[in-house]
């Protein structure tokens, strides 16, 4: 496997892209630049559901409740992967290394997202022996922050539903929403440490599936609507070298005030740095995967680019 | 004695402080405990047992950290799944399934590290690695999703040299036990900032030392009177001089405390 280097662009109108759960669950904004932020967590819930949900890959980190509804912690969900030839072992015929071997072994032949993002695993014998397997995944995502200054939006509306009995109004409900944002994912794929979760180029290729597909099929209210815009992957050739913040070299020109965009075709991506510096380091590229939405402006025909530069394009078809 | 001079930086950064388990703060400066890993990270030193502090000790790893950037912080809330226990699960606990923790990140953040090794083989291939923008695992600012990015700056021939009762421009944070009576020399348009780093740690990743650190908030170089430090000229003429946080320093030299 080589090292490669993720961009992924995605928008959203008038959602929620990622609420803050300390400050009345508005999108997160930095007051300095009036960009929007979203956390890496929140891609990596998205690519963890659509590869769970729609793939039917088993992840790791997913809630399971039992009957009343009490989530299963961390502990007992590692155990779930205590067994060996198809069996399930009882930890007290096992030392805890064992058990972390055991554990370790079957999580990462099972779970593509420890395999993909890594973990950190808590594994007890018992209340006075434990400890935890660590992982640093090879898939490292950045937060991800809006390719422009954005407005934020309070809504209020009606509830279809009283708050409780008796009463003859219906409740209020409000929220925050931007009412547009372009957002910037940029990511690395280490080749290192994809030695140590076993993770495979056919994992790599669900990962980027599940960006491109999974932000499409988010449906819940407040993510709905969502739209990927852009997925590039340089794959370099040279051995440990990566260019690095990918999405310091893209660039968002729009003729609007940066706060009135509504939609992707309001301005034009600007890619000029990039292939400044895709030109300077191509020697050192084995190949740009590319997929992109066609309502986006690029400033380049991206793919003549490349060509003209002698990098090998692939695109990405799901 | 030789020693590399790069930059690294990142949009995000967190360098957890020791006393802010539960509503974790970050310190303002790139501290060297972190600069090891990175260190590790770029040459591909392994995690297993901490292998890698063991070979950057063993190497004589020196570690210098200067500001570049003015330090600029920014908090939000974190969602936080349950991890262990069954502290977080509903029934026992009203909070639920997830904790929701501020956080605060350093935004924006640029840092200039001096490196010295023992070691001339391992110190070689670190040269190499950051000349050539190469590293061997991704490297980050204190957590792994904090991507880094790095360049080479120079490298120089530094020489050790002790004060002349006279400030003189300091291109990394000073610890205060260093800094001589009264020798800070105050400059306008500068955000004087003392922070007790973690300065060093040992094998297990227990840290060793904390010191009180001087340094500017807006990113530049602060001039005092050092008692002793390093000394070199760059390729364009610079004067680098540096003291490294990690060195262990046997004569002790000034008293601790008053600085200003």
């Amino acid at each position: 496997m080589n090292r490669s280097e993720i961009l992924f662009l995605y928008d959203a109108s008038w959602t929620n892209p990622n609420g803050d759960p300390v400050d009345e669950n508005k999108p997160r904004i930095d007051e300095e630049t009036g960009r929007n932020i979203v956390t890496d967590v929140r891609l990596k819930r998205t690519i963890r559901d659509y590869l769970h949900e729609y793939r039917g890959k088993e992840i790791f980190v997913r809630e399971i409740s039992d009957d009343e509804g009490i989530i299963q912690d961390a502990k007992h969900r590692a155990e779930d992967f205590l067994w060996e030839n198809g069996e399930k072992v009882s930890k007290s015929n096992l030392k805890l290394a064992e058990m972390k071997r055991l554990i370790q072994e079957n999580l990462l032949r099972e779970c593509i997202d420890v395999r993909l993002f890594g973990g950190t695993i808590p594994v007890e014998k018992s209340s006075k022996e434990k400890s935890s397997i660590t992982l640093t995944g090879p898939v490292q995502f950045q937060m991800g922050q809006s390719l422009h200054r954005v407005k934020l939006e309070y809504i209020k509306g009606t509830g279809a539903f009283a708050s409780g009995d008796k009463q003859t109004r219906k409740t209020f409900r409000e929220e925050y929403v931007v009412p547009y944002s372009l957002i910037a994912f940029y990511g690395v794929i280490n080749e290192k440490a994809a030695e140590h979760t076993h993770m495979t180029e056919e994992d790599v290729a669900l990962l980027l599936e599940g960006l491109w597909n999974g932000t499409k099929n988010l449906i819940s209210r407040s993510k709905v609507g969502q739209q990927p815009r852009l997925l590039l992957r340089v794959v370099y050739r040279e051995d440990c070298f990566h260019i690095g913040e990918l999405n310091r070299l893209i660039r968002f020109h729009t003729e609007k005030a940066e706060e009135e965009v509504r939609h992707v075709s309001d301005g034009t991506l600007d890619l000029s740095l990039l292939l400044e510096k895709l030109a300077e380091e191509r020697d050192k590229i084995q190949e740009v995967q590319y997929r992109f939405d066609s309502q986006m402006n690029l400033s380049h025909n991206l793919l003549e680019e490349l060509n003209r530069l002698g990098i090998k394009t692939q695109e990405l078809i799901y | 004695m030789r020693t590399l001079i790069f930059d690294i930086w990142g949009e995000w950064g967190h360098f957890r402080k020791y006393y802010s388990t539960s509503s974790p703060l970050t310190f303002s400066v790139l501290p060297p405990t972190a600069a090891y890993g990175i260190l590790g990270a770029v040459l591909g030193l392994s995690k297993e047992n901490n292998m890698y502090l063991t070979q950057l000790k063993e190497a004589h790893t020196r570690i210098g950290v200067g500001l570049i950037h003015p330090v600029k912080k920014i908090m939000f809330g974190l969602n936080l799944i349950n991890t262990k226990g069954n502290v977080w699960v509903p029934k026992q606990r009203r909070e639920g399934a997830r904790t929701q923790i501020r956080t605060e990140f350093l935004k924006d953040a640029r840092f200039r590290l001096f490196v010295a090794m023992d070691d001339e083989a391992l110190y070689n291939k670190l040269v190499s690695h950051i000349k050539q923008h190469k590293t061997y695992y991704t490297v980050s600012l204190g957590l792994s999703e904090l991507l880094a990015n790095f360049q080479f700056v120079d490298e120089i021939d530094g020489h050790w040299k002790k004060s002349t009762g006279e400030p003189v421009e300091m291109h990394t944070v000073v610890p205060l036990s260093l800094i001589r009576h009264k020798g800070v020399r105050l400059q306008p348009g500068k955000r004087y900032k003392k922070e007790r780093l973690p300065l060093d740690m040992n094998d297990v990743r227990i840290v060793s030392a904390y010191e009180e650190c001087l340094f500017d908030m807006n990113g530049q170089t602060i001039e005092a009177d050092v008692a002793h430090y390093y000394e070199g000229t760059g390729n364009n003429g610079t004067i680098y001089r540096y003291v490294f946080l990690n060195e262990r320093i046997s004569e002790s030299v000034v008293q601790q405390g008053e600085v200003l």
